[in-house]
């Protein structure tokens, strides 16, 4: 029974030890806040001139949590930034070995260490830490191979786009990360990419599809149309998405005999596709698909044709045969 | 009798320190992840999902009845979300006030005749409309039939893969779609739904439908439910998450795959607690096909709701949850203890009977045998003492520990006094509240047993915005 009480004892005084912990470190963050506030009001100028002045001015000496404002402040800059404000972050950031301390970090056993090193080293604008943002993309913590996704793409490392692509197909780095990255980097990757759509993985395949969408321009088009009869469902669907993407005219013959495919996402991405190639010929396709199909590639096929040819639908959703997506995107034509 | 009624206090009090052994096991566990969550706060690359054209869309359900005080703030603050395609669907569930109206005024609604999917049966859909202004606003007016039956025709007429489901007296902050699905983006093929954290509005500054003041809630009830909620979100669901046994996701704000939501056959709709029954549905469903999953819950994500301020309200909302929560444990009792569901099945669905349906039997006897033999003298001043003296310290510790999560890692209330009163609340909410709620949640006993159903009346009093959609 002493015990119980005893018990009741101890938690009462932890509570009360929470409580002093609690306001003594809400007084310690307030006074962290105000200092903070003040350097970066103070800093925050410096920085802009550091970055934006026309003739290079000097690096300003600072020491401690200055430093560490005025690199978060050059950090947050750079990711919007480009041309001779870049150089100037990243001799800053070498000469004050803030390069090097991350590297260092991107060796850590925590993995939070790692991650937010690798995610800091994107906004230092130092290109030759590439190799180890690479070898991150292997990291065991998907939390460090986004991270270094992310930096490799807005670092803009075009050597790094072999390694990136296959993270990124492989599911190592989630898909909109890894396909921003690439989008950072721009058409450099395509042709890999269109080697990749020729893998033996449906995955692989699909995933390479999907991203040459991205980043290709309509000149890539011809290697897709073949996938518009690849038996795997999804390269299909990626490859009619891409074309669409693309705005690939050429590929209209075959989009529109991909409207009967067996299988409704794939009907559905090429009607969509169509609706962004455009066309005569594509609307006269669409027409039955929007009346009659199963609800997804007819509401995709609906919403192409009002795309191509608004007045088209309008007519069309008057027919007693018309069905509920014609209707819809009449409507939506005529708001 | 002395012996049973002796050993009955020991049982109760036995159970009780199980109970909050449990509950103080998940607060370790709250405070490992919240860490975690912290740190990885600095690498989130929010920025990149946004921009990122990868970023599947989500469309935000938001059920209404009768929300015209609330509505329009409501869905301009869904409206302004930071994310790259959502599309905002309101369903009104034969709403009889002006619920439509003013949706049509606000946001010059047009009628248009949605093509709705019919995967799941849902009353007649009266008319559809969208809005001429924002285009990614989807009103549908339908016939009662409940709120499950108002979220499953929103899931029919969503266009998007994944449905972010809120009430409509709720408001999301401008990231929490972004943060609430970014583990499902991280891994889609693992994460089947999200849910994130429910605080409390009452009393806040609110302006075009956004949190910019937060304040404490002046209302006494109001201010010991957010204490509540702080237990409940950032202790136990962020504890249980890390199991991989959350038991619940908000009906308030939750995310899920459109397919997955589909093929688990929408929302029950014969029940007043159909989020925690469908978290439930979605476990068994997907234990039942052996496929790997989880149901995660992220902290940071907000989404802030009215709490009811009086007794009244309070009391009918905490039977409806206590008839929710049988009706739910009721229809998956199979599950109970059984192996074949891992530990959703070992752990949180016996925890939900015995330490959650069963804790008003426990806690008001356990209260009134203890109380009525140490008047009577059967039991030993020092031992009552111990006992009030474990119970008080116990839950104390439990609230204050839940605060000092709320303060360490998001230090949403930024004036000392606000603090000050939620500590203060913490004393009374362990000296008379919690017994109050038992007394609730023991005559929702009383309405399981009389079939009670249905909602009852939830008066809304408006977010007291800088534009009254009324005036």
């Amino acid at each position: 029974m002493r015990l119980v009480a005893y018990a009741g004892v101890v938690f009462l005084a932890g509570t009360l030890l929470l409580i002093v912990v609690l306001v003594a470190r809400r007084s310690f963050l307030r006074r962290q806040a105000k200092v903070r506030g003040e350097l970066v009001e103070r800093l925050r100028p410096v920085a802009i001139a550091f970055v934006d002045s026309q003739e290079p001015e000097p690096a300003p000496e600072l020491h401690g949590r200055e430093s560490e404002v005025f690199a978060e402040l050059l950090g947050r800059y750079a990711r919007n930034l480009r041309g001779a404000a870049w150089g100037r972050i990243a001799a800053y950031f070498e000469e004050t070995g803030g390069v090097d301390e991350q590297l260092g970090r991107l060796q850590s056993r925590r993995a939070w260490r790692r991650a937010t090193a690798a995610f800091t080293l994107g906004d230092m604008c130092a290109r030759r830490v590439v190799p180890e943002l690479v070898a991150a993309l292997d990291d065991r913590v998907r939390d460090v191979r986004m991270a270094a996704a992310r930096s490799l793409g807005r670092l803009g490392a075009v050597e790094a786009i072999e390694p990136l692509i296959a993270s990124t197909i492989s599911g190592g780095v989630p898909r909109d990360v890894g396909g921003l990255a690439l989008l950072d980097l721009g058409p450099p990757g395509v042709p890999r990419l269109v080697e990749l759509s020729s893998s033996t993985e449906p995955a692989i395949r699909s995933g390479a599809i999907e991203l040459i969408g991205l980043l290709g321009e309509a000149g890539n088009a011809e290697p897709l149309l073949d996938h518009l009869r690849d038996p795997a469902a999804g390269v299909r669907t990626a490859s009619a998405t891409a074309l669409g993407r693309l705005g690939a005219g050429e590929a209209r013959d075959a989009l529109v005999r991909a409207l009967d495919d067996r299988v409704p996402d794939v009907r559905a991405a090429a009607a969509r596709a169509l609706g962004q190639t455009g066309g005569q010929r594509a609307a006269d396709a669409l027409l039955p698909v929007a009346r009659s199909d199963v609800f997804e590639p007819a509401r995709a096929a609906a919403q192409a044709l009002a795309r191509i040819d608004p007045r088209r639908v309008v007519e069309a959703a008057v027919e007693p045969d018309a069905g509920p997506h014609l209707r819809e995107a009449a409507d939506l034509v005529s708001l | 009798m002395t012996e049973i009624l002796t050993a009955y206090s020991l049982v109760a009090f036995f159970y009780f320190l199980v109970l909050n052994g449990l509950y103080l096991f998940l607060t370790a566990l709250a405070w490992r992840d919240m860490g975690s969550e912290l740190r990885a706060r600095r690498y989130l690359a929010l920025d990149e999902v946004f921009r990122s054209p990868l970023t599947p869309g989500v469309s935000v359900i938001v059920p209404a009845f009768n929300e015209q005080a609330v509505i329009v703030d409501s869905v301009r603050s869904l409206l302004a979300l930071r994310y790259p395609r959502h599309e905002v669907v309101v369903v009104s569930d034969g709403s009889t006030d002006r619920t439509i109206s003013v949706l049509e005024e606000e946001f010059e609604l047009a009628p248009v005749r949605v093509a709705l999917r019919d995967g799941i049966s849902t009353a007649t859909v009266r008319a559809t409309y969208v809005s001429r202004m924002h285009p990614n606003l989807l009103v549908v007016d339908k016939e009662n039939g409940g709120r499950s039956d108002a979220l499953n025709a929103g899931v029919n007429a969503a266009r998007n893969p994944y449905v972010c489901v809120i009430d409509a007296d709720s408001m999301l902050e401008p990231d929490a779609l972004l943060k609430v699905s970014k583990p499902i983006l991280d891994d889609p093929q693992l994460l089947a739904a999200t849910g994130g954290t429910i605080r409390i509005v009452n009393s806040c500054g609110v302006d075009y439908g956004r949190v910019v003041d937060v304040r404490a809630p002046r209302s006494r009830l109001a201010t010991i439910q957010v204490l509540e909620y702080l237990r409940a979100f950032l202790v136990a669901r962020v504890g249980w998450s890390s199991l991989n046994a959350l038991g619940i996701i908000s009906g308030a704000f939750g995310l899920f795959h459109r397919s997955l939501v589909e093929a688990a056959g929408g929302y029950w709709k014969d029940t007043v607690g159909e989020d925690f029954e469908l978290t439930i549905r979605i476990h068994r469903h997907l234990r039942e096909r052996g496929e790997p999953y989880r149901i995660g819950f992220v902290s940071d994500p907000v989404c802030w709701t009215e709490v009811p301020e009086q007794f009244s309200t309070l009391s009918r909302q905490r039977r409806r949850w206590q008839r929710g929560l049988w009706e739910g444990v009721r229809r998956h009792r199979r599950m109970i203890g059984n192996p074949r569901y891992g530990v959703i099945g070992l752990v949180a669905m016996p925890y939900f009977l015995i330490f959650e349906f069963l804790s008003p039997v426990f806690a008001l006897t356990g209260l009134l045998i203890t109380v009525v033999w140490w008047i009577l003298g059967g039991l030993s001043t020092f031992y009552f003492i111990a006992f009030l003296l474990v119970s008080i310290g116990l839950g104390l510790l439990l609230t204050t520990a839940a605060l000092a999560l709320e303060e360490f890692n998001y230090h949403r209330y930024h004036r000392r006094r606000d603090v000050a009163r939620l500590l203060a609340y913490a004393v009374f909410e362990n000296l008379g509240y919690h017994q109050l709620h038992d007394v609730w949640r023991a005559i929702g006993y009383l309405d399981i047993a009389r079939g009670k159903t249905g909602w009852g009346a939830q008066p809304r009093r408006g977010f007291g915005t800088s534009t009254d959609p009324l005036a």
